[in-house]
């Protein structure tokens, strides 16, 4: 019974990560060169989430936007071998989350103190 | 909205009660304090919906009142317990409403090395920023919700993190005093955002603030009493958060902590301080404990104080220049300055400072001059035990820098071994060292110090 609801977690885990990979791959931000956190919306929580973000992190930012936006201009994208695949979007390109969890978490806090 | 408050109200009083003190005393700059914004009324009137039911137990105590009973509450002593740590705990039942605990750690500007110059005082405004485990807005909103008020307040030798909390509201805003005092986590952002704040207070020191600190460095040059109890301008902004933890690392521990309380349990303080996070080992070296020698070392510098009869003034108004002249007692564990403070006309300054030096240095002392300072050195210390927050910074350092506590009685006994000869010799003894200067103002006029 243990083994088979393990074995069917591990076909909905391969299933949804397959999907994962595909959504990816549709998306296409990799081919302008920008990670996850670079197309994200700037709503005021990740505004302040980019404020605190470290200088080198905020200049790397800037510079694969600058990039895409060169990209998108000239109607090209970079060459294959220059894409970021999704392992490394999974490892680098989520550089804003903990910044954002925190930023995120400080509202919660004020919003719940504020309901008393 | 943090406010910083500039203790200028209690230094008016320096030239008496700052002496009695062990740590840096002597002027407005010697301390400063940072403070959190105290209760909000706004907050107030959501605390306070009424209810029939209140209305009811109030005026049942209404009714009780009026029975007039009495109490006897016991007076106690201030305890003292020393951790195996090394860590000193001391703390009074006064019985008051409202409870003050403080932590004190030997983590002053003297123990600032080159690279991290200006660190305590980054470490002092820092106070209310985000912490390891609370973050800012829930340290300002739990103190102000429960109506304390928390301060960081720094000296050359401790930083002193302090709480006011009336009595019922203690346990929770302890967690909060102990997050602030030993987790600090300075982050970037935040220190960043704080530099405002160091800039006015920065450009809110007053000149006799100035000459002080331009006083130190000239007197203790490079060993550590020497540094400013403010960030030099070329490292404002330059104090990272891993600076400012290793300075944290390096001074915040438990071998060097004194946690006092007025209006607390004694053991329930004692277990407080234990269960503090930090660290043990020694940290940054520290000086070796200090004497009692000081209480002496204030019968010469209460008689000279501003007013019109006293030896100082009495010199200004001979030497024809206008100014004013008080005299300066700053004391440390292990070391001190003795002298006099002036002001004055920048164009009659010169006359001045040669009649109040000839004063200082040809000084005679009287015994009746000597029976008149004993006895307001004495008034001194009592009245110093009469506010609550200046008799926790007593205690705290004297615990802190001492490992004991002499209560006020102790110290007006030791003053009154204090003889005319005494003080005679002890003036000339200082007037005879190696003179320092700091001067800060318009000074084509003044001399300089071998000139004196």
């Amino acid at each position: 019974m243990a083994a088979a609801a393990t074995k069917s977690v591990g076909f909905l885990g391969q299933l949804s990560n397959s999907m994962k990979r595909f959504v990816f791959r549709m998306s296409g931000y990799n081919q302008y060169g920008l990670f996850h956190d670079d197309c994200l919306y700037e709503n005021d929580d990740v505004k302040e989430a980019l404020r605190r973000l470290p200088q080198n992190l905020k200049d790397d930012r800037h510079y694969r936007m600058h990039r895409a936006i060169h990209l998108s201009m000239t109607k090209t994208v970079l060459p294959k071998d220059e894409w970021f695949s999704y392992e490394e979007d999974h490892t680098k390109g989520r550089y804003l989350q903990p910044y954002l969890q925190e930023v995120i978490t400080e509202r919660k806090e004020r919003e719940e103190w504020n309901k008393k | 909205m943090r406010r910083t408050s500039l203790c200028a109200s209690r230094c008016s009083l320096c030239g008496v009660l700052w002496e009695s003190r062990l740590s840096c005393s002597g002027g407005k700059g010697d301390r400063e304090t940072s403070r959190l914004p105290q209760y909000e009324t706004i907050m107030a009137s959501k605390l306070a919906k009424p209810s029939l039911l209140k209305n009811v137990v109030n005026r049942g105590y209404a009714a009780q009142a009026a029975a007039q009973q009495s109490y006897n509450l016991p007076t106690q002593d201030v305890k003292v317990t020393t951790l195996p740590t090394g860590a000193v705990v001391a703390s009074l039942e006064n019985n008051a409403p409202v409870s003050r605990v403080a932590v004190l750690f030997k983590a002053g500007s003297r123990y600032e090395t080159a690279p991290n110059k200006g660190a305590a005082h980054v470490l002092r405004t820092s106070v209310g920023l985000g912490t390891k485990d609370v973050s800012a807005f829930a340290i300002t909103r739990n103190i102000q919700q429960a109506g304390g008020s928390l301060t960081a307040e720094s000296g050359r030798e401790h930083v002193m993190y302090s709480l006011d909390m009336t009595r019922n509201n203690l346990d929770s805003s302890l967690e909060v005093l102990a997050s602030v005092a030993t987790q600090p986590s300075f982050k970037p952002w935040e220190l960043a955002d704080n530099l405002k704040r160091i800039k006015i207070e920065l450009a809110m020191r007053d000149p006799s603030t100035l000459a002080l600190e331009l006083l130190h460095g000239a007197a203790f040059r490079n060993s550590g009493l020497g540094n400013s109890i403010f960030v030099p301008d070329y490292q404002l902004g330059k104090l990272s958060q891993g600076v400012m933890g290793d300075f944290v690392a390096s001074t915040h521990l438990a071998s060097r902590m004194a946690v006092v309380g007025l209006g607390v349990d004694h053991e329930g303080l004692v277990s407080y301080a234990k269960s503090l996070g930090v660290g043990s080992g020694d940290g940054v070296p520290t000086v070796g404990a200090y004497g009692t020698q000081q209480i002496l070392g204030i019968g010469p510098s209460t008689k000279y104080g501003g007013n019109a009869s006293s030896v100082l003034a009495k010199a200004v108004a001979s030497s024809g220049g206008l100014g004013s002249a008080s005299a300066i007692n700053i004391n440390y564990s292990d070391s001190g300055l003795f002298g006099y403070f002036i002001m004055a006309d920048s164009a009659s300054v010169d006359k001045v400072i040669d009649a109040v030096h000839s004063a200082v240095k040809g000084l005679k002392v009287t015994e009746a001059d000597v029976a008149r300072g004993k006895k307001m050195a004495k008034a001194a210390i009592h009245m110093a035990t009469e506010s609550g927050a200046e008799h926790l910074e007593d205690m705290g350092l004297q615990a802190l820098l001492t490992g004991t506590y002499a209560n006020p009685s102790a110290a007006a006994a030791a003053i009154d071994g204090v003889t005319a000869s005494s003080v005679q010799s002890a003036v000339s003894k200082v007037m005879g060292g190696k003179l320092s200067m700091g001067a800060i103002g318009s000074l084509s006029a003044v001399p300089y110090i071998d000139q004196l």
